[in-house]
């Protein structure tokens, strides 16, 4: 029982236990640290002075946002590809897109919150703002669509195939919104600023919220697929008992105990 | 049967439920109207911002109106089983898929005729540089059709089909409203060969999710 | 925009707001995660 119940954990796990563990304790000092160069450890900017801080989340958020729904992507491809079609792949495809809409949204927000006091607006229609509300939305309908309650298989077949599309539209969303942006000029100084090269302490702060960033986003991509799994396999077994209960009431002299193992028969 | 043969069998399956039902006439075309309508109220034609955002509420209205347009082409399949004998048709994937698109594409097109003349007539604007603005105009409306197609299939047979189509295929469609209003601005108030690159761009767009179209329609239709 | 500069800090609310707004978006969605494990596992162990 014990060797079986070991099994089925290794099954609902990207990581083993120790390496989570470590991980969830490394990401947490990472963060720690990073708070501690980005609020104290850095410089004010010259021209933004404190500001700046924001965009040591800010960045990091923005490409943790884009590897995650490239882990999506890539993992919607694994699983439409029959030579490696496995329930992994839909899972950590799912796992990360989620996680990908909070990066997303974070991106948003310490966006917005850094524009307020450096350009004096909430939103400006920058490309690289535009192209990440578009992304946000096209990934919340993703998660919309993997709440619907169909078979494991329909459900990875239809989302796989819907990331792929995000994925292949995001590109194109890019270009035109940025081409649009461009051409009407304003974009530019406002980008200009995010470009600034930055040195020193305030360049490290940023490479290492990346990096902190990043092992946040594996922690939580294998704590999220272990839930899925677990969630997944519960489902499986309510449709088996359901089963099992309808077979057994509709036996009119019934064994009810023995009933699950014809009901998988089903 | 050819490929060519088989779409023009599907296609005209849906062009003569049209025919007979006119559901597009009477029920899209209006929408479409009246969006545009209640647009003038909530921005006062006195000001001539109508005139200068018509090619911005034309599109979006068309889009808005596509997403009826595609629940209808889904809808006439859901009942009856006439989605299982779809399937059961012996017709492949892509023939269905350019079939369904073809047929939503024209009707689409046929709103925008009469939708143009509204914005003509009501919001006063004159259309000029005729061949860059009829070519996106296309180009644009093939691409939403196949976009629609794609994620009108996709969502065939849920419930929910209705409300999650349009939060699917509206931000996958962004940049269809973006070169196509562009593209319109060019040629009527700009510079019309500024419309060039947006009509490259619309053209990109309706090549890639036609085939995107011809390759996942099938696999999706078995799941529906 | 800013009040006055707390812990030495221009445009102090921003900047601590973004930073606290992340950890405790982050921090609570780990939370989530954890709980509702811990659920799912418990179920599983009634099995």
């Amino acid at each position: 029982m014990s060797d079986q119940t070991a099994e089925k954990r290794d099954d609902t796990r990207l990581l083993k236990p120790v390496v989570s563990t470590v991980l969830g304790w490394a990401s947490l000092v990472a963060v720690v640290v990073l708070t501690l160069f980005g609020l104290w450890g850095a410089p004010a900017d010259a021209v933004q002075s404190d500001a700046q801080r924001l965009m040591y989340i800010h960045v990091p958020a923005a490409w943790i946002a884009y590897l995650a729904f490239g882990v999506t992507a890539l993992g919607s491809a694994l699983w439409l590809w029959p030579k490696t079609r496995s329930p992994v792949w839909d899972r950590v495809a799912g796992s990360s897109a989620e996680i990908g809409v909070i990066f997303t949204a974070l991106t948003l927000i310490l966006g917005s919150l850094w524009g307020r006091p450096v350009w004096g607006i909430w939103w400006a229609w920058d490309a690289r703002l535009v192209t990440t509300a578009v992304l946000f939305f096209l990934y919340l309908g993703y998660l919309a669509l993997r709440r619907i309650p169909t078979s494991p298989e329909s459900r990875a077949k239809r989302c796989s195939i819907a990331a792929l599309i995000a994925f292949v539209d995001v590109p194109i969303v890019h270009f035109s919104v940025n081409w649009w942006r461009t051409l009407h000029q304003q974009g530019t100084v406002f980008n200009e600023q995010l470009d600034a090269k930055i040195h020193g302490v305030m360049a490290f702060t940023l490479w290492f919220g990346v990096l902190a960033f990043t092992l946040v986003y594996v922690y939580l991509l294998d704590r999220r697929y272990r839930l899925l799994a677990l969630d997944e396999d519960r489902e499986d077994r309510e449709v088996e008992l359901a089963i099992a209960e309808r077979v057994a009431a509709e036996r009119p002299v019934g064994n009810v105990s023995s009933a699950p193992v014809g009901g998988s028969a089903q | 049967m050819s490929l060519w043969r088989e779409v023009r069998l599907v296609a005209g399956k849906d062009l003569r439920i049209e025919a007979r039902s006119k559901v597009t006439l009477q029920q899209i075309v209006p929408f479409g109207m009246i969006v545009l309508l209640l647009f003038a109220f909530a921005l006062d034609p006195d000001r001539g911002i109508l005139r200068r955002v018509a090619p911005g509420l034309f599109w979006v209205t068309v889009l808005l109106a596509a997403l009826l347009a595609v629940s209808r082409s889904f809808g006439i399949e859901a009942d009856n089983g006439a989605r299982d004998g779809l399937r059961l048709s012996g017709l492949d994937g892509p023939a269905l898929f350019l079939g369904k698109a073809a047929a939503l594409a024209i009707e689409l097109l046929a709103l925008e005729v009469v939708l143009t003349l509204v914005v003509v007539l009501v919001y006063g604007i004159h259309l000029d540089a005729l061949v860059p603005l009829t070519l996106a105009t296309i180009a644009a409306t093939v691409g939403v059709a196949a976009t629609g197609t794609l994620y009108g299939v996709l969502a065939a047979g849920l419930r929910v089909r209705e409300t999650l189509v349009p939060v699917l295929l509206l931000p996958v469609v962004a940049p269809v409203l973006l070169g196509a209003t562009r593209a319109w601005e060019a040629a009527i108030d700009g510079i019309p060969s500024d419309a060039w690159p947006w009509v490259g761009l619309l053209g990109v767009f309706a090549l890639l999710f036609t085939a995107i179209g011809m390759l996942a329609f099938g696999p999706l239709l078995e799941e529906a | 925009m800013s009040a006055a500069p707390v812990l030495g800090m221009e445009f102090a609310g921003y900047v601590i707001t973004g930073w606290v707004l992340t950890g405790v978006v982050l921090g609570g969605y780990w939370l989530w995660i954890v709980q509702r494990t811990k659920r799912a596992e418990r179920s599983r162990e009634r099995e």
